[in-house]
């Protein structure tokens, strides 16, 4: 066959001449490099399709997997589930040739009968169980996995058929009578373990298929509805286009209105800024009026900025409105704070702030540092402000760690010193 | 709890689950809910929502004759105020090729969006066709910015919810219902469209209900 000149579909012949390396890398992690198929490796290996993992070890590369992985699992999802009809004729069979055996003493048949019972009831156990599990799970992400409308309705049929093939199994199974004769000694192991793999569950399985119908109800709906919105949407947009000055239909407006026609203006909550606004009134004045006090503003002119020229639609109101730093809002009311404290000791920085959490957003290492340098650039009358160091273990540390910062009023009997001694 | 929710209600807030979670699940106690429909009938309004499960919002308990105006004044708008918002969210639903976006809780991808507009024609007509009359938008050289100022817009109007702000990802929330009840009644008093009408002008023809993608 002559090589394709087209890139793409060269690249496609050659994975798929090379099909059963790819198909066995990806079901068994991995693909050995023999003598036999050294030549395909070699050429995945240069296709990016496998890399070397370990010695003679190759593994495809993950994206390749990761496509693999999203094609097979969407046709996994749409597996026909297990049936359990042909395991209920194997367990009718057996009885009856266990009720034969009996009859004619064949002992060893009657213990090989026995186990295959066993395995054939626990076997129905994991069979249901996994299919009201696996269908369980694909019906909970079922939204997920379909972005068509035509997608999501092959979805619900898979879904229904499936639901209604496991309800037929779960009535088999409740259908699987005890014949009278099983209570006879060598049938009664029979119904024992038929009842411990089957009948006890049966209740929790027929559970958890209601659950699972009851999502699928819900599926259905949604997609109904959603049929229906997206083909309103468009009747809508082509009405809108039909009549470029539509103005609503003329019909009545009353109490029997739908309630969305009479849902209410939004009401204004808060009191608008500028006072030049038609929005303030006297209501919205007693709501601000209301609200609580955020600290002091002041209303200074906006600095003037020659060539700069404001756009006409542009709200100019001349005025900015500045608010206190949130560092200088403490720092005002430490200080003020500091002035009243009777104690000898005076405030501590460090206590000061930790009672209050308004100041949370400035970090207290920076706090106390801010302080010390707010300090030795201003004067602050009548207050001391010295740094507290914590105290070296030893004595003999080179370094000190600084930990507050005290602020004590300065008494006029008693002039203090400075740090410097002055 | 209470007073937040009365204060997004007053502000005509639709209370869904995707964009006020706490406040829904708070209108989900019926003894709550009661307290809340007996606090705004007091005050002429009622608690309202839409359809059986979905958010929930205030209307007029009585309609008067200046709530009658202004209702007749938003039915003459209602192509004004609905018509772009409605263009462009099947703009979105095309170019994600998903029927089901526009349900609460469909993701919109702005980069994929984005991707999905700027490489089909048609896509992008549209686009430049509509955006002049959306909220927000304006005309910038990139076609992402321009989106996303369109569906942050939307998010201001509540329609949809940044859900997801560093891989840009909104999520339609439970006023899309709004929309999807506006064009019901629309359409229940204009029988005159038909849905073959549609079909033909090939423009719609893909948000209708059955339209085909790829699995």
């Amino acid at each position: 066959m002559a090589r394709s000149t087209d890139p793409v579909i060269a690249y496609i012949e050659m994975l798929y001449a090379n099909r059963d390396l790819i198909s066995q890398a990806y079901h068994n992690a991995g693909v050995r490099e023999t003598a036999e198929n050294a030549k395909g490796v070699r050429a995945l290996e240069l296709a990016r399709a496998l890399r070397c993992f370990e010695g003679d070890l190759f593994r495809l590369t993950g994206k390749l997997r990761d496509h693999l992985d999203t094609v097979t699992s969407k046709l996994r999802a749409y597996d026909r589930l297990t049936r359990v009809s042909p395991q209920l004729e194997r367990l009718r069979f057996l009885t009856t040739a266990m009720v034969e055996a009996r009859h004619s003493g064949e002992r060893q048949d009657m213990e090989q009968m026995a186990g295959d019972f066993a395995d054939e009831c626990f076997s129905i156990h994991d069979n249901v169980h996994a299919n009201i599990l696996k269908l369980s799970a694909q019906v909970q992400s079922g939204f997920a996995t379909a972005q068509s409308v035509d997608e999501k309705i092959r979805q619900n049929q898979f879904y229904l058929r499936e639901t209604a093939a496991i309800q037929d199994d779960l009535g088999s199974l409740v259908a699987f009578g005890l014949p009278a004769d099983w209570q006879r000694e060598e049938l009664y192991e029979f119904a024992r373990m038929y009842s411990a793999a089957v009948t006890e569950f049966l209740v929790g399985w027929q559970v958890q298929l209601a659950e699972i119908w009851k999502t699928i109800k819900a599926m259905l709906f949604k997609t109904r509805q959603v049929q229906v919105q997206n083909s309103n949407l468009a009747r809508v947009l082509y009405l809108f286009q039909l009549h470029p000055r539509y103005e609503g239909p003329e019909i009545p407006v009353d109490d029997t209105s739908p309630a969305w026609v009479l849902k209410i203006e939004p009401l204004p909550l808060t009191a608008h800024p500028n006072v030049l606004s038609g929005a303030t009134s006297e209501d919205l004045g007693a709501i601000a009026m209301s609200l609580p006090a955020r600290g002091d503003s002041m209303v200074t002119p906006e600095d003037f900025e020659p060539q700069a020229l404001i756009a006409d639609e542009v709200d100019y109101t001349g005025s900015v409105v500045l608010e206190p730093d949130l560092f200088d809002a403490g720092l005002a009311q430490l200080l003020a704070d500091a002035s009243t404290c009777q104690e000898p000791d005076g405030v501590s920085a460090y206590e000061w702030k930790a009672t209050r959490p308004d100041l949370d957003e400035i970090q207290m290492r920076i706090w106390l540092q801010c302080l010390l340098i707010e300090a030795e650039n201003h004067d602050i009358d009548n207050l001391a402000i010295e740094p507290v160091f914590e105290e070296p273990e030893n004595g003999l540390a080179a370094t000190r760690n600084f930990i507050d910062v005290r602020m004590r009023r300065i008494s006029a009997a008693f002039p203090q010193v400075d740090r410097l001694g002055r | 709890m209470f007073e937040k929710l009365i204060h997004e209600l007053l502000r005509g807030e639709f209370i869904c689950e995707y964009r006020f979670q706490a406040l829904f699940e708070f209108l989900q106690n019926s003894e709550q809910r009661s307290d809340v429909e007996a606090w705004v009938e007091r005050i002429g309004y009622r608690l309202s929502r839409l359809g059986e499960f979905g958010a929930f919002y205030l209307s007029y308990a009585h309609v008067d004759s200046e709530h009658r105006t202004a209702i007749r004044q938003q039915f003459k708008e209602i192509k004004f105020t609905h018509g772009p918002r409605l263009q462009f969210l099947s703009l979105v639903q095309q170019a994600q090729q998903d029927d089901f976006l526009l349900s609460p809780g469909g993701l919109i991808d702005l980069s994929r969006l984005s991707e999905r507009v700027g490489s089909n024609p048609k896509l992008m007509d549209d686009h430049h066709a509509m955006a002049p009359s959306l909220k927000g938008s304006s005309v910038t050289a990139s076609l992402h910015d321009n989106l996303k100022r369109i569906l942050d817009g939307m998010a201001n109007d509540g329609y949809v919810a940044l859900r997801n702000p560093e891989r840009e990802i909104y999520m339609v929330t439970g006023k899309i219902a709004y929309l999807h009840e506006v064009c019901a009644f629309l359409l229940d008093h204009e029988p005159t469209v038909e849905r073959e009408e549609a079909n033909p002008q090939g423009h719609f023809a893909s948000n209708t209900a059955g339209s085909t993608h790829e699995v």
